[in-house]
């Protein structure tokens, strides 16, 4: 178990430089002259000259990365050119925002998925199963932002049941104090249950939006894993020695598809925390995606990178938690030798 | 006594109708081996797994009556507990569970067949690995199924079927998967049971030696029909059926064939 941990930390980690390298080298090989295109093009051949020394850009390719990763050690992205701020300080504000989103998203997506997966196993063939891949097929091809907005019309403006798309609180609500910077659970930390209360009803729309799709991706591995299990050897022989139904699907299936089903949620999340952009901006969620999407048109290449950085290292740090889980499930990895 | 028999025993495809079994009648008496040998695809496993009550999804029997020590079970609901049908199959590691350990599994079926608490079934499933000599039982209980070996893996699955004091054994295949030093011990270790309970025993498989070597009497499945049957010696001896003849032919060919190279 320490050398398969060690190893899917040096994995992690040699991910990581590359993920940094690759993001260095697209902002540094796409067109334009970044210190030409912040002063704008009124600027004089002297000012750019000047900017392009002060950003260090002047220097050759490979002092400039050692310069940039000396700064990635210290916690240092840059500036955002469009607000003047620390690019970490611009996004780490607004992370609480994108956790808070992307968890409830997967929330709803397990809720809805997990057991209709296991349903549609179970009834494999039948029109239970058929119901539920038709709905698989229509979660998974509906355009999140054609969801989102059949959600604000039916349950918002017809229905009234939500509030309306103006972010995390209702206006004027001031935020429960600061601990972790997700609402609900700031409220909860604080005693501030009204405040727990309308983040819930304000998160409930664009996480119903996000998590509708992904339940569609749980729903299928779930149900692939299941079926898989259902045909192994080791419930054939619980089926032969009597073992009750119900203890043979918790007990042997559910355990054994969780090692499949894992993997999905590991990625269903990182794609909840990463492609919520349009999500954030349909919903006014000041999250990490809504800056993304404002430094895309203000040309802030910066904050861009910062972005694509951050994103990337959540992702790879969520397969780092989840190879971890493996090792917790699985003996095979846990205590390694023989392998069947 | 007749442990078990089977009384025309028909199986089809659920969906086109298509027989995979038809009309088979077996017995097997109380401390007797029994062969069901044929080719791939001629029916011998959907037999064990009709008889455990356990068919595959898409297929159904459409006859066949199951009586054990006389009593009828066609319609137990439970075969295996009611009846005190254990099977092992071919692929030992394969039919235990990746992420138990094995020593509960036995004990799962200990509590399931026996009614004991947790803890004398962990104590019964430890005395139950030593019956089928695996040395130091209390630490194989410990282990998972990814730490034995093939050999190992098929003995915990026999001393789970001990687990259950089957008065009939189903053994499909049970050493095509292994080595043959291992193969010839697991053979040694399912005889020796069977004379010390009593049990019956179905011997599932294709390798005629190994028939040679155990079974009292043999069944000679082709395309599901139960083309011959009778004392191993006699049928070896004297076939009656054209198919018989081809399967023992294509047997001394191969060993002559093995001989050669």
């Amino acid at each position: 178990m320490i050398r398969y941990l060690l190893r899917r930390v040096g994995i992690s980690l040699i991910t990581v430089a590359g993920l940094a390298l690759v993001v260095f080298l697209v902002v540094r090989i796409l067109p334009g002259d970044a210190a030409a295109a912040r002063l704008g093009p009124e600027a004089s051949p002297e000012d750019i000259e000047a900017l392009r020394a002060k950003l260090g850009l002047d220097q050759p390719l490979i002092v400039q990365l050692g310069d940039y990763l000396w700064g990635l050690l210290h916690g240092d992205l840059g500036l955002a050119v469009s607000t003047g701020r620390p690019v970490a300080d611009e996004l780490f504000a607004r992370l609480p925002a994108t956790i808070e989103l992307a968890v409830a998203g997967l929330l709803v997506a397990l809720v809805i998925g997990f057991p209709l997966g296991m349903l549609a196993a179970s009834r494999r063939g039948r029109a239970s199963d058929a119901i539920a891949r038709v709905f698989a097929v229509l979660g998974s091809s509906m355009a999140p932002v054609w969801l989102g907005l059949l959600l604000i019309f039916g349950l918002y403006s017809v229905a009234r049941i939500f509030p309306g798309p103006v972010g995390r609180l209702p206006i004027g609500m001031p935020p429960p104090e600061h601990i972790t910077g997700m609402y609900v659970l700031d409220g909860l930390l604080t005693g501030n249950f009204a405040a727990t209360g309308e983040a819930l009803r304000y998160l409930a729309l664009p996480a119903l939006t996000l998590g509708l799709g992904a339940s569609a991706a749980v729903l299928k591995m779930v149900r692939s894993a299941m079926i898989a299990t259902a045909e192994s050897g080791f419930v054939r022989t619980a089926r032969a020695y009597g073992v009750p139904g119900r203890e043979i699907l918790w007990r042997d299936q559910l355990r054994n598809a969780m090692l499949q089903v894992l993997t999905a949620i590991g990625l269903v999340f990182g794609f909840l925390l990463g492609g919520n952009v349009i999500v954030e901006r349909l919903f006014s969620w000041p999250g990490m995606g809504r800056v993304a999407y404002d430094a895309l048109g203000s040309n802030d290449l910066e904050l861009l990178q910062g972005y694509a950085l951050i994103i990337g290292v959540i992702y790879i740090a969520l397969n780092f938690a989840v190879d971890l889980l493996y090792g917790v499930i699985d003996p095979r990895i846990r205590l390694g030798g023989r392998s069947s | 006594m007749t442990r078990l028999s089977i009384e025309s025993l028909s199986v089809e495809v659920e969906s086109s109708g298509a027989r995979i079994l038809d009309d088979v009648s077996l017995t097997i008496g109380a401390g007797e081996i029994v062969g069901l040998v044929g080719e791939s695809g001629s029916g011998k496993s959907m037999t064990s797994l009709a008889t455990m009550g356990i068919l595959p999804r898409g297929l159904r029997a459409t006859s066949g009556r199951f009586l054990v020590d006389g009593i009828d079970v066609t319609d137990a609901a439970n075969r295996s507990v009611s009846s005190r049908f254990a099977m092992i199959f071919q692929n030992p590691r394969d039919s235990l569970n990746p992420l138990m350990r094995v020593g509960a599994q036995i004990a799962r079926m200990v509590s399931l067949h026996q009614g004991l608490d947790r803890k004398a079934a962990q104590a019964e499933a430890v005395d139950l690995l030593g019956r089928v000599h695996i040395a130091d039982p209390a630490a194989a209980a410990r282990k998972y199924p990814h730490q034995l070996s093939g050999g190992m893996c098929q003995r915990v699955m026999v001393a789970m079927a001990l687990a259950c004091r089957p008065s009939l054994l189903i053994a499909d295949e049970p050493t095509t998967a292994l080595d043959v030093t291992v193969q010839a011990q697991i053979l040694d270790l399912i005889v020796e049971l069977v004379e010390q309970t009593g049990c019956g025993v179905l011997l599932v498989t294709h390798d005629l030696g190994v028939v040679a070597e155990t079974c009292d009497r043999v069944n000679v499945l082709y395309r599901g029909d139960l083309v011959e049957h009778g004392a191993t010696a006699e049928v070896f001896a004297n076939p009656q059926h054209e198919y018989t003849r081809y399967l023992l032919e294509s047997g001394r060919e191969l060993e002559v064939g093995d001989g050669a190279a």
